[in-house]
């Protein structure tokens, strides 16, 4: 198992956090916090002096400072960078051939350890590329990643694509992490829940959560 | 007196409270989902978007009370009225600026909209420039200060009008698209408000149809606030 980064939500996985050699996805609206979900896995895996891979369509700068923003201290240790600028690796959410080869060769080259690839959003994947093509490079690298001792973590933005698009990308995941507003009466609430985890039963349970500098609070929500 | 009060002091109270109702829920909701985001740029998004409903609600209600208590014209002072209606019209010129940049930095393939990046200065300079212009005729004798004023800021809403509609047009994200031509909405039926009121403008009667666009651009904000993000009702599925 992979912590989360986040005790609250590793006891809500189990305990531990992610499953060995697993693929997980993060859906929800944009901005509800998937990403600091993706930080926070990244880093903790750094602390633990495993290799982390971070995957990101925006610069390595203004990363960092939305990294920094959620408390994590960014001047003792920094992941892999794939970026468009500022990383080690060139990211191109155009060209699907060259991410899935550059992620295989890191996976090659740390093979005595666990890597954690966190890919900050596969929405422009699927904005930039027909379905089919996203759903095949994602299957061979989510392959790829069982084969290997790594944890895959990806977010994915509610409310970009159509239903079935959603539907599809979930099967192909392990685990679903859903993150989302609900209307209660004339109120939105912020809950998630884990909508399928590899090992564990289907959870039906809904859960209030804020993420902050400090953490995440994750509370039961009785309705 | 009283039959007057019942066939249009009444109605129009009634409109303006409904619509206030609208703009005053879509703050609310704006508010829940400011304070659930965590993201920055989404946050902003959704307080700017609060605010310009508490500010529509608030020129809604000056509006609709002057229409509906006084009908004939001159009863609120006219430069008092003008700043009602200016100060949302400012906070809207710079509201849709940071959209048109929020569209553009969520564009994966960060493409400008309709020369927004190089045009946004010209466009804030000839749109302020307006406002002064316009606001200054009660200080200063300026002939034609408000159709020149009017024309300044209108052709500047209009443009960034056209930049939200391309914006939609552009983007892939849905959720995103259907906000925007919300705003576009928003933004036709103030202007809408804004020509009735110059257009009538020593007119008695203009206050009736304006609240009418008043009302309606109060029910696009409500609409704009329900798609800024993806909710539902809880669901096993």
């Amino acid at each position: 198992m992979a912590s989360s980064g986040f005790p609250s939500l590793d006891k809500l996985l189990g305990h531990e956090g992610y499953p060995d050699r697993s693929a997980i996805l993060a859906v929800g609206p944009p901005g509800i916090g998937k990403e600091a979900l993706g930080y926070r896995f990244a880093y903790a895996g750094l602390e633990k002096g495993e290799f982390s891979a971070y995957a990101t369509s925006l610069a390595v700068r203004d990363v960092l400072q939305d990294i920094k923003a959620f408390g994590i201290d960014t001047a003792q240790r920094v992941p892999f960078w794939f970026a468009p600028s500022g990383g080690q690796l060139t990211y191109d959410v155009n060209d699907l051939a060259n991410v899935s080869f550059n992620i295989k060769d890191v996976l090659k080259k740390n093979s005595d350890r666990r890597v954690r690839i966190v890919m900050e959003s596969f929405s422009p994947f699927l904005m930039l590329n027909p379905p089919d093509t996203v759903y095949k490079f994602l299957s061979q690298l989510i392959a790829e990643v069982r084969e290997s001792d790594a944890i895959l973590f990806g977010t994915l933005e509610e409310g970009m694509h159509s239903t079935q698009v959603l539907a599809a990308m979930q099967l192909l995941f392990d685990g679903v992490l859903e993150m989302r507003f609900f209307e209660e009466g004339l109120r939105l609430v912020p809950l998630m829940r884990i909508k399928k985890m590899r090992g564990a039963p289907p959870e039906a349970g809904y859960y209030r959560f804020s993420v902050s500098r400090n953490g995440m609070e994750i509370n039961a929500y009785v309705k | 007196m009283s039959s007057e009060l019942l066939t249009f002091s009444v109605p129009v109270l009634g409109i303006t409270i409904a619509f206030d109702a609208f703009s005053l829920y879509g703050a609310y909701l704006s508010a829940s989902v400011w304070r659930g985001l965590v993201v920055p740029i989404y946050r902003g998004r959704a307080l700017w978007l609060a605010a310009i409903c508490v500010l529509g609600a608030s020129m809604l209600t000056e509006f609709g009370v002057t229409a509906a208590l006084a009908p004939s014209y001159g009863s609120t002072s006219p430069a008092l009225r003008e700043f009602v209606y200016l100060l949302p019209l400012a906070a809207i010129l710079i509201w849709i600026d940071r959209t048109v940049n929020t569209v553009i930095r969520l564009d994966y393939l960060r493409r400008d909209v309709l020369l927004w990046r190089r045009l946004r200065y010209a466009y804030g300079s000839i749109a302020a420039v307006g406002i002064l212009i316009y606001y200054s005729r009660y200080l200063y004798p300026i002939p034609d200060a408000m159709t020149v004023g009017f024309a300044l800021i209108f052709s500047q809403l209009i443009y960034g009008m056209l930049t939200l509609a391309r914006g939609a047009a552009v983007t892939k994200d849905m959720t995103f698209k259907s906000h925007i031509r919300w705003f576009g909405l928003f933004l036709l039926a103030f202007i809408v408000a804004g020509f009735i009121y110059v257009l009538t403008y020593s007119d008695a009667s203009y206050l009736a149809p304006n609240l009418l666009a008043f009302a309606a651009s109060a029910y696009c904000l409500y609409r704009m606030a329900k798609s800024l993000v993806p909710s539902g009702k809880l669901s096993a599925g």
